[in-house]
């Protein structure tokens, strides 16, 4: 299973209500919409599908496979930006262990 | 010396606005601002001056009475607390921040539909009293409202004059409604009654009155006898149909007096917005000059409304506007761009407060709004004035929040389009901190505005011909 998790790099916070992030390697600012931000928060070492059942909370009315869908278009953008690192979590006995890196 | 703090630039320009031993930062590139605690403050000010970064920690250290180690971790939480809040950068200037305005993006019109007025106010900017010759016919008013709408228009407003003169104007405005327009009308109530309002109610989204003061005889001094109470009934029938109210208030030096009672108006009515504009010599104020608010009292208004707003709601609601305006580059009043105004006899200008023969566009009689609106000489000059390119906005610290501020005002004192007033540049400034001050939370005392009486008796004076001798 892959996780996800904020690189050790990156410095973030809620600034006007909105979720600014700053990759400190490349300098490049990101000010994030408040749903993007949601899916910012939830990851600390989460899967793809952990991360849409958190925003599945939040937005009960939205189809869900449209919502994976965007999840793993965001997280991809993430990914591009050097905002996100993966980890390779394997499945022992059919027990997840989690690796995934908390940052900050 | 961490490796942040050796990165960091410091914005263009950067402000640090001090009240009352508190700081605000402002970036003025990017018009984003933020309330300061004392030790970010600090470093923002040892950074900005130039001084040796890597003494910074030890300043720190002995400044906030602290260890060395203390003050380096809290400077790298200050840098990084700064950089994602663009108080500081990385590396590299930002210079991004997006603009308010598009290039073409016509929202309102403006048509002020008669110059008959039934009141006599002391500084109506429009000095109205008597209907000019020729006027629009209802005809012309409804083949405007559709080439309004056809240039995608979405707010048509009716005013005047007193626009409910006009016996035809729910006719006209009905029709702009349902072509998908917000109607609004501003209008002095007088004309508001039982036997209309359920109409008036139908065909305007909202309805903005006028009144400037809340003590009857102060309003009916400047406005006419009665005129006060007819707002005022009007006011109440529109709220109890509910339509949204807004009202619209000419500040006077007189009116500051009762200022505190004008305020409390809004929270007291639910009114939805409340604009108090100050009397600028237009119209007919321009000889009424003796009642225009001294300089002093202008400059110190923000402050003075914000205290009344904390009194009236006690709450933090002044002017909230301002924080939707962060982070964005206000580059324009929006005159012939966002809003145009159409006198009564189809003349075109960029905006109501700028009806003078050299900002004449072309009318609406002869050409079609679509043709004058993209290929007038008056209008396109009016929305090349950028701040950018108007001379005195290029080195102005708010250029980006007031965009020049309104182009009318300005033009009212000194008869130039691209010229600003120096007086109402304080009072947009003062404006701007107050507004940004309350964004954050609420507004420390303000400094004390004094203007010393510079009068200089003629034997202080130096005959001008002993300078020139001496030369």
């Amino acid at each position: 299973m892959i996780t996800f998790s904020r690189k050790a790099e990156v410095i973030w916070d809620s600034v006007d209500g909105r979720m600014t992030v700053c990759n400190v390697n490349s300098g490049d600012l990101i000010e994030l919409s408040q749903t993007a931000g949601y899916v910012w928060e939830a990851c600390e070492g989460r899967t793809a599908d952990e991360i849409t059942a958190i925003l599945q909370i939040l937005y009960p009315y939205i189809d869900v496979e449209r919502l994976a869908s965007d999840v793993r278009d965001f997280l991809e953008v993430l990914i591009d930006a050097a905002l996100l690192e993966l980890s390779e979590t394997p499945l022992l006995n059919g027990i997840e262990e989690v690796k995934g890196t908390k940052c900050q | 010396m961490s490796e942040l703090l050796e990165r960091v630039i410091i914005p263009l320009r950067l402000a640090l606005i001090c009240r009352a031993g508190q700081t605000l930062g402002y970036n003025p590139v990017l018009n984003v601002w933020h309330r300061l605690d004392e030790r970010c403050a600090e470093a923002l000010r040892w950074l900005r001056a130039g001084r040796d970064r890597a003494a910074l920690v030890h300043y720190f250290a002995k400044r906030f009475n602290c260890s060395v180690e203390q003050a380096s971790k809290e400077i790298h939480e200050i840098i990084k607390w700064c950089i994602l809040r663009r108080m500081l950068y990385l590396d590299r200037q930002l210079t991004t921040a997006k603009p308010l305005l598009g290039t073409n993006v016509l929202r309102s019109v403006y048509w002020i539909c008669t110059q008959a007025c039934n009141l006599k106010c002391m500084y109506c900017y429009q000095d109205a009293a008597m209907a000019r010759s020729n006027e629009l016919s209802t005809a012309e008013a409804k083949d405007l409202i559709e080439q309004a709408r056809e240039l995608g228009v979405e707010s048509f407003i009716f005013t005047g004059g007193e626009p409910f003169v006009r016996r035809d104007l729910l006719d006209i405005a009905t029709l702009a409604k349902t072509k998908g327009m917000r109607t609004s009308v501003i209008s002095n109530g007088h004309y508001i009654s039982r036997k209309n309002i359920h109409r008036v109610a139908l065909v305007f989204d909202s309805v903005t009155i006028s009144l400037d003061h809340m003590i009857p005889a102060h309003h009916d001094r400047v406005r006419g006898s009665g005129s006060w109470q007819r707002a005022i009934d009007a006011i109440d029938l529109l709220l109890d149909a509910g339509v949204q109210v807004n009202v619209n208030s000419t500040l006077s030096s007189a009116g500051l007096r009762d200022i505190q009672q004008l305020i409390s108006l809004k929270y007291k009515k639910r009114l939805s917005a409340h604009r108090i504009v100050p009397q600028f010599p237009m119209g007919r104020a321009a000889s009424a000059r003796q009642d225009e608010l001294t300089p002093a009292e202008l400059v110190d208004l923000s402050d003075e409304l914000y205290r009344a707003n904390q009194e009236a709601a006690q709450s933090n609601a002044f002017l909230s506007t301002t924080q939707n305006r962060k982070g964005q580059r206000r580059v324009h009043c929006g005159a012939g761009l966002s809003e145009i105004a159409v006198d009564s006899q189809g003349w075109v200008y960029p905006c109501k407060l700028l009806q003078y023969p050299q900002h004449r566009a072309g009318n609406i009689r002869e050409l079609r709004l679509h043709d004058i609106v993209t290929k007038d000489t008056a209008l396109r000059e009016a929305r090349r004035a950028v701040v950018d390119t108007l001379h005195p906005c290029k080195t102005c610290i708010i250029k980006n929040h007031c965009g020049g501020g309104c182009r009318g005002i300005h033009f009212s004192f000194t008869r130039e389009y691209a010229q600003s007033s120096p007086l109402f540049c304080a009072h947009l400034r003062r404006t701007f901190e107050v507004q940004a001050w309350a964004s954050t939370g609420d507004v420390p005392p303000p400094r004390t505005t004094q203007f010393n009486d510079t009068t200089v008796s003629d034997s202080q004076l130096i005959p001008i011909s002993s300078l020139t001798a001496n030369q």
